[in-house]
């Protein structure tokens, strides 16, 4: 039943997401050959993709509409006046936390692979072909880096109590994190760049054509190990923030 | 006091947490960027992107056509958030539309409360960066700053606009944000089937200058008239949409 009610909560969000997300990918399929001809230098279809769905526009959306999943929570829930409910349901608070964030983590793992599937589905309709490996390695990537962060904006909510904080506080993070993890000190550690590992920049191969066509580069499970690791802490301050919140 | 002044008020401050958080990110980013230049330039401009001075194509880079761009408009979409359909969750829509004020007039209020944090917004680099850049002895092209801060206003009130909409036809307040990113992303995308790729209709695109006519990219310098036909046409289609969220406010059933 807490499960049900979580989902009911984010169900909205998640499908607006999942809708909005396939509308890109398929535009973004659908326009290949116009935007192709347009191109300052020959592209080829593998490059394109790459470079519209992993790199740019759909990461950019698949990064905020994360954030939006990881809003709400019992201290949003106090400016509703719907706290008392959820706090007198007969389940700990840490049970409450971790059932909203394994339901947000499922979703974000979804959306993370909707691309891949609509990608590699939609390809052969415009006589061209994205290797599904490499399509499924991104959405492994995403699926990574979006659990941070999810996590992080999940952290947000737990300690912010405006209803938009949360969401103001995680992009201006997200920003600076981003400046910051290109400066010359951190360039070293290209598990620091975040966005970057998420477009493949720790996918050794990713600049030379062929390879991106060709059988997948190994990936980078060390740095995913330390998201996945960082976004469970995140939770856990949440959670630890949340069992202890007089409501 | 006129009766303006009050609902004025009253949507002052179910939106100055937002609008002041903010003003402050927009300001830590200026202030900061032109502080931290030293290594922030490595990053930015990389050696040799640009043929003008490096600190305008920085600025450039990291305001105009950068995170700070990104963050305003996000920042503008969040501050049109709110509003009746809000106030329905949180159950005192009762009290507000029990006020001696027509529902038409509460939004209107509210809209022009967020256009001119919005305009403030645009204008906040302008501020920052003439200070800032005079205190760390560089400078930046007073006429460029007021350029872009118009077409900031422009392209940010067209997307207050939106998220204004958004905010009154969805009931939930996350999917009202959602509904606004999208179109945020989307939209650029969308611009790009014909008949619409033939005209400069890309909203990221005109507050940047990035490919249009009116801007230099090898000196990251606004040149020529400002686009006024844009301009106009921008702030036109917010008015509209904005008139068309009133019009809906008037006519739902909030019980």
């Amino acid at each position: 039943m807490l499960w049900y009610k979580m989902w009911r909560e984010s169900w909205i969000r998640f499908a607006i997401s999942a809708v909005a997300l396939l509308w890109m990918c398929g535009a973004v399929v659908l326009l290949q050959q116009q935007v192709r001809a347009h191109a300052d230098e020959p592209l080829s279809y593998v490059h394109y993709i790459w470079g519209a769905v992993y790199k740019a526009n759909v990461l950019d959306l698949y990064i905020l509409l994360v954030i939006m999943l990881g809003l709400g929570g019992v201290l949003q829930e106090r400016a509703q006046g719907t706290a008392g409910f959820t706090l007198s349901l007969p389940v700990s608070r840490w049970r409450l936390t971790v059932v909203r964030a394994a339901i947000g983590m499922a979703q974000v793992a979804i959306l993370a692979l909707l691309p891949a599937l609509l990608i590699s589905l939609l390809s052969p309709h415009v006589g061209q072909a994205f290797p599904f490996v490499r399509a499924v390695q991104f959405s492994v990537l995403w699926t990574g880096c979006g659990m941070v962060i999810f996590a992080l904006t999940f952290f947000f909510s737990a300690v912010l109590s405006g209803a938009y904080s949360p969401a103001i506080a995680s992009v201006a993070g997200l920003i600076a994190y981003s400046v910051l993890a290109k400066l010359p000190q951190f360039e070293r550690h290209p598990a620091f760049d975040l966005l970057g590992t998420m477009h493949g920049a720790q996918l050794s191969t990713i600049d030379g054509e062929t390879s991106l066509a060709a059988f997948a580069a190994p990936l980078p499970w060390l740095s995913l190990g330390l998201y996945v690791l960082v976004a469970l802490c995140l939770v856990w301050v949440a959670g630890s923030i949340m069992a202890r919140r007089d409501f | 006091m006129s009766a303006m002044t009050p609902l004025l008020f009253k949507a002052w401050r179910e939106s100055r947490e937002r609008f002041l958080l903010s003003a402050t990110l927009l300001a830590t980013i200026c202030v900061f960027g032109v502080f931290c230049r030293g290594s922030l330039m490595k990053v930015f401009v990389p050696h040799g992107s640009f043929a003008g001075d490096p600190y305008v194509g920085y600025i450039y880079r990291l305001v105009y056509d950068g995170p700070a761009r990104g963050l305003f408009i996000i920042l503008v979409m969040v501050l049109a958030l709110g509003g009746l359909q809000r106030e329905r969750q949180h159950r005192t829509v009762g009290f507000t539309l029990a006020l001696p004020a027509s529902r038409a007039r509460l939004v209107s209020i509210q809209a022009l409360l967020g256009l001119g944090q919005v305009a403030v917004l645009a204008a906040l680099p302008l501020l920052l960066l003439a200070v800032c850049s005079q205190l760390a002895h560089v400078s930046y092209p007073l006429e460029q700053m007021a350029r872009f801060g118009m077409l900031w206003l422009a392209g940010g009130t067209l997307f207050f606009a939106v998220a204004f909409l958004s905010a009154t036809l969805f009931r939930s307040e996350y999917a009202a944000l959602a509904a606004s990113f999208v179109f945020m992303i989307f939209y650029p995308i969308a611009v790009l089937f014909p008949p619409l790729n033939r005209y400069p209709l890309n909203i990221h695109h005109i507050m940047s200058g990035l490919a249009m006519p009116y801007f230099d990219a090898r000196h990251a310098l606004l040149v020529g008239p400002p686009p006024w036909a844009l301009l106009v046409s921008m702030t036109a289609i917010a008015g509209m949409l904005i008139v068309l969220a009133v019009r809906i406010t008037r006519h739902r059933d909030y019980s």
